[in-house]
């Protein structure tokens, strides 16, 4: 019953949703109906967090009447990814998707008392617009509730279910798999929110800094919980897959990453659009390209049309759907924005050199680098499908073609940050970051000398990455001196949305750092090993000492001991493992990360052999990835500084709180913006 | 089914609660007072900032300007709002509608008639099975029903034998390895089942015979020479290692010792026909691959400057097991590089490299 009960809630919340766009619809022409989407949208989304723990709840019991649960999991897994089973299929995820989606417009509802009637209504709708699409999507064409009785491809039947699952890919049997997949919607998704108050503000003809204001909380939300959600697939997928790398421009880590530029972008128009009145109609189209590009990110990854180690399903009949979805929705989004946007007024003027230039700047090379993204991913995709050409676009694309464009944007954080709105002395500001540009020279220099490049080239490559990290860093810290005078009481005085802007970019600081240096100094050498077998990377041996076994419920696993010296100091014991998942027959390798402050020394065995000899062997490599930790630890610091410029009071999430009604008001008003 | 309902029923209610008290507790939205105070509170911000220099005066009075007119604009907007319709009554009704039609769709695409199969019942009722009526169980079954006794059982090696031999018959052969090595752990000196362990590793291995397997088959065969469990697997590997003579021994030893109404002896009698066929198509490709290493040998002679060609050479010789051909390809490999030895040493290195020792720094 618990998968027909979850079944009914998935029914109830697509219902609800529809009711919910409905009402507003109907409020058009009848004013006062479309308040009673706000009930609805609390109801749908109790209704989908039902039908999302109901699912659990059959993944927990180990229920294979409901086809998701046959397909991947199995009685021997443990708890964890029992439950996180119920994300780890195309089915499962669609349903997070969807609870997330209702969710947030459920916090539209209880968080927006500081929101216009109107445009916290038409933003409901649309709202409940979206909800009954991706319902109805996965309760008709993906539902991962569907019980054995449906499913066509069935082979055979004992009590109407198997006797055990197939088991969950060994991929995903890891702890990531808890983390990575909801952080990445809820970012995604949370560009559904601004996507909505987009289309309503347009409907309304409304575009004001109140309107700005409303979505920055929205926005930072989701781009703090995006980057949160990539920084840890990228180190999942460092750690997880053994390929010691930690970015491979795949595709369909490229769909995340495209929503990621234009919310990047929209959170600095908004920012321009709010002080100043100004680039109304870029941040509409921004706030609806946001999620344009997470729905084709579902899109790419859910309809077979890429190959990828992250690809769902390859199922062209759910992929059209979801492209039926992105094109109803994002065309008549834009549309709207078509028709309304040459009514917009451009708003507060200001100089060619001013701050708002600089951010006009700056979202015009994130537009750029986002362009470069985009015809990087879908180009072969066009190749293939119009000229039946296969190829495909790589690290030399991004590095020729992206890469450029995003240094100019990071060589110009720093001076727009010390801007004045409005107008602003450019020589001035240059004048008081030329001790800074020094001491960032120096430090790239110094990094530069400390490496030996294999070609000039190369050197020229890692000192201009180097001296950008090194730049926003510095710049960062010299934003907060002439903010602060070097004063600690003014350092607390500072608004939380300054210190989250600070550590924000810090953070991108931290993580060019992290990549150049990866990048251009990683060694690593792969050798075929047995027992007593040593394999040299830079200055590290590495000596094969001795093998174990080692079990859990879910596999069985060589395990090899090894010991990693620089010179003739030890520095670790590792002991990476060759696992075999006997439920689905499949084996999988076990990172060994031995940790230093900045750096790792990566290792991984895989394909057991024997040699001629008769010894038992294992392909191992071996690297050192020199500085990698600044690579996760930079996005993290990033989306710290969004979640601390998020608790700053005028940003904060349903920013109005309790005030003593004014004897001249009307008390039944409640709330108050203060 | 009635219980189903009822607890759709319930659920419905709950989202209709969740609706309607909404509407009962949460401010009224529309109103011109409601709009004031927004904007009284957008006011008093700009007021806060203008003073702790967030803005400077112009932007402030920027910011009042806009906050009128939108002020203005909702008084504008509110003439053409109608009184509110009634609260609570009309949004129990919209939710209550909307659940009743979700539960009419769900009994059109639901299955309400399915009950669930939680593992743990399933195998409650296994269990009962297995006790009233073992016959009656499908291996399969059987082993669910064999591996909730790990607890109690699991130091008893005829426990581990049982679910090793199920295990086997039921297709699972590393799970079956794994219970004959189990078993074989608790008891050393008793343990029987060589040849169906040898098995179990062969078919995880996926029908090879490794060195663990032929361990196995060897201990069978020193406790039984007629095991024909034993015997028929080591005639396999006898065929892949070109043993012939030995094969065709053990795979006759093995049907000599097989009841005659057993299945297996069709098996064992098709593996000794296609004896012959492999030995015959080994030697046409020994004779081919001879043929190759004769014409390299050929083009070195005439044209000896080929340091890949020695170093494929002396290879071949190695994998085909030919040492008094590699010994005297070597020396004629070092007489031609006499005078550049470090050639010579690169091409005996590389003749000798295992496959996959590439690095890749």
């Amino acid at each position: 019953m618990t998968a027909e009960i979850g079944n009914f809630c998935l029914v109830l919340a697509f219902m609800l949703s529809i009711a919910q766009a409905a009402v507003v619809a109907t409020g058009l022409r009848r004013p006062g109906l479309e308040r009673y989407s706000e009930g609805l949208s609390l109801a749908a989304a109790v209704a989908i967090i039902g039908a999302f723990a109901m699912l659990v709840t059959a993944f927990v019991r180990s229920d294979f009447s409901v086809v998701n649960v046959y397909q991947h999991s199995h009685t021997d897994k443990p708890l964890l990814y029992k439950i996180t089973g119920a994300w780890g299929s195309h089915e499962g995820s669609m349903l997070l998707w969807c609870l997330i989606l209702l969710v947030y417009g459920a916090m539209i509802t209880l968080r927006g008392g500081g929101l216009s009637a109107g445009l916290k209504h038409k933003a409901l709708g649309v709202q409940g617009l979206l909800g009954a699409a991706f319902t109805g999507f996965t309760l008709f064409s993906s539902n991962p509730l569907w019980r054995l009785a449906e499913d066509p491809n069935r082979v055979w039947m004992l009590e109407a279910a198997p006797l055990q699952g197939l088991s969950l890919n060994p991929a995903l049997q890891d702890p990531g798999l808890a983390f990575h997949p909801p952080m990445l919607y809820l970012g995604y998704v949370g560009f559904s929110v601004v996507f909505s108050f987009a289309v309503a503000a347009l409907i309304e003809g409304r575009l004001d800094r109140a309107w700005a204001r409303w979505i920055r909380p929205w926005v930072l939300v989701a781009w703090s919980f995006l980057t949160a959600g990539i920084t840890v697939g990228a180190f999942w997928a460092y750690y997880e897959l053994g390929w010691g790398g930690w970015w491979a421009w795949d595709p369909v880590e490229n769909a995340s990453f495209m929503p990621w530029l234009a919310a990047t972008a929209l959170l600095h128009s908004a920012i321009v659009m709010e002080k100043r009145d100004a680039l109304k109609a870029w941040t509409v189209f921004l706030g609806l390209l946001a999620f344009t590009f997470s729905m084709l990110g579902a899109f790419l990854v859910r309809s077979g049309l890429l190959t990828s180690v992250h690809a769902f399903a390859v199922d062209p009949q759910r992929g059209i759907l979801l492209l039926a979805i992105l094109l109803v929705t994002a065309g008549a989004g834009f549309a709207l924005f078509a028709v309304r946007a040459p009514d917009l007024k451009p708003g507060g003027l200001f100089a060619p050199v001013s701050r708002e230039t600089a951010l006009v700047l700056n979202n015009l090379l994130l537009s750029a680098a986002l362009c470069s993204v985009f015809l990087g991913t879908l180009y072969p995709i066009l190749m293939q499908a119009v000229f039946n050409k296969t190829m495909s676009v790589g690290e030399p694309y991004y590095l020729a073609v992206f890469a450029p464009i995003m240094i100019v944007a990071l060589l110009l954080i720093p001076i727009s940050t010390l801007m004045a709105w409005r107008r602003a002395d450019l020589k001035g500001v240059l004048q008081r970051l030329g001790l800074t540009f020094g001491f960032a020279a120096l430090a790239a220099a110094v990094g530069l000398v400390l490496y030996r490049g294999a070609s000039w080239w190369s050197q020229a490559q890692y000192l201009i990455g180097l001296l950008a990290g090194f730049w926003l860093i510095f710049g960062s810290f010299k934003f907060l001196w002439d903010r602060t005078e070097g004063k600690l009481k003014r350092a607390t005085g500072l608004p939380l949305s300054t210190w989250g802007m600070l550590l924000a970019h810090i953070g991108l600081g931290v993580f060019v750092l992290g990549a150049v240096v990866e990048t251009h100094a990683k060694q690593g050498a792969t050798q075929v090993m047995a027992v007593g077998d040593t394999l040299k990377t830079g200055r590290y041996n590495l000596t094969f000492d001795d093998t174990f076994a080692a079990t859990a419920s879910n596999y069985d696993a060589q395990g090899g001991v090894f010991s990693v010296r620089d010179d003739n100091k030890r520095v670790c014991e590792a002991r990476p493992q060759w696992r075999y998942y006997g439920a689905s027959g499949s084996s999988q390798s076990e990172v060994w990360l031995c940790f230093t402050p900045l750096s790792d020394l990566y290792i991984v065995m895989a394909q057991p052999q024997t040699l001629p000899d008769g010894r038992a062997a294992w392909h191992v490599r071996f690297f050192y990835n020199p500085w990698v930790r600044l690579i996760f630890l930079g996005p993290l610091l990033m989306a710290l500084g969004g979640l601390v410029s998020l608790a700053d009071r005028r940003l904060r999430l349903g920013v109005p709180t309790k005030a003593k009604p004014r004897p001249s008001e009307d008390t039944s008003a409640g709330k108050v913006e203060t | 089914m009635i219980l189903l309902t009822l607890i759709c029923a319930l659920i419905s209610v709950a989202v209709v609660a969740v609706a309607a008290s909404w509407h009962r507790f949460a401010p009224a939205h529309g109103a011109i007072a409601h709009e004031k105070s927004l904007y009284a509170g957008f006011m008093a911000d700009v007021d806060r900032r203008l003073a702790a220099g967030d803005i400077d005066n112009d932007a402030a009075h920027e910011e009042r300007v806009e906050a009128a007119r939108a002020l203005l604009k909702a008084g504008d907007g509110q003439t053409t709002q109608t009184a509110q319709t009634a609260g609570m009554p009309h949004s129990v009704m919209i939710s209550a509608v909307t659940a009743a039609a979700a539960f009419g769709l769900y009994m059109v695409i639901g299955h309400p008639g399915m009950p669930d199969q939680p593992y743990k019942e399933r195998q409650a009722r296994w269990t009962r099975m297995a006790q009233e009526s073992p016959e009656s169980v499908p291996p399969q079954v059987m082993v669910a029903v064999l591996r909730q006794g790990e607890a109690e059982f699991g130091q008893q090696p005829d426990y581990w034998l049982w679910l090793g031999r199920l295990q086997v018959a039921t297709n699972n052969a590393y799970e079956g390895m794994k219970a004959y090595k189990r078993a074989r752990s608790l008891s050393p000196q008793t343990f029987v089942e060589w040849s169906a362990l040898g098995e179990a590793v062969t078919l995880t291995a996926g029908g090879t015979s490794n060195a663990e397997a032929l361990q196995a088959f060897g201990e069978a065969i020193k406790r039984n020479p007629n095991d024909p469990r034993a015997l028929y697997y080591l005639g396999l590997h006898q065929v892949k290692t070109s043993q012939f003579d030995a094969a065709r021994a053990s795979f006759r030893s093995a049907m000599d010792n097989l009841p005659p109404d057993t299945t297996w002896r069709s098996m064992v009698a098709a593996e000794l026909q296609a004896v012959d066929i492999a030995q015959a198509t080994e030697a046409a490709t020994r004779t081919r691959i001879a043929g190759m290493v004769a014409g390299l040998q050929t083009s070195l002679d005439a044209d000896p400057e080929n340091a890949d060609g020695w170093a494929r050479l002396l290879r071949s010789y190695n994998v085909l097991g030919d040492a008094g051909a590699h010994a005297k390809a070597l020396a004629k490999m070092q007489a031609h590089y006499l005078a550049r030895p470090q050639v010579a040493q690169a091409i005996l290195a590389k003749s000798q490299q295992a496959v996959g020792a590439e690095a890749t720094q």
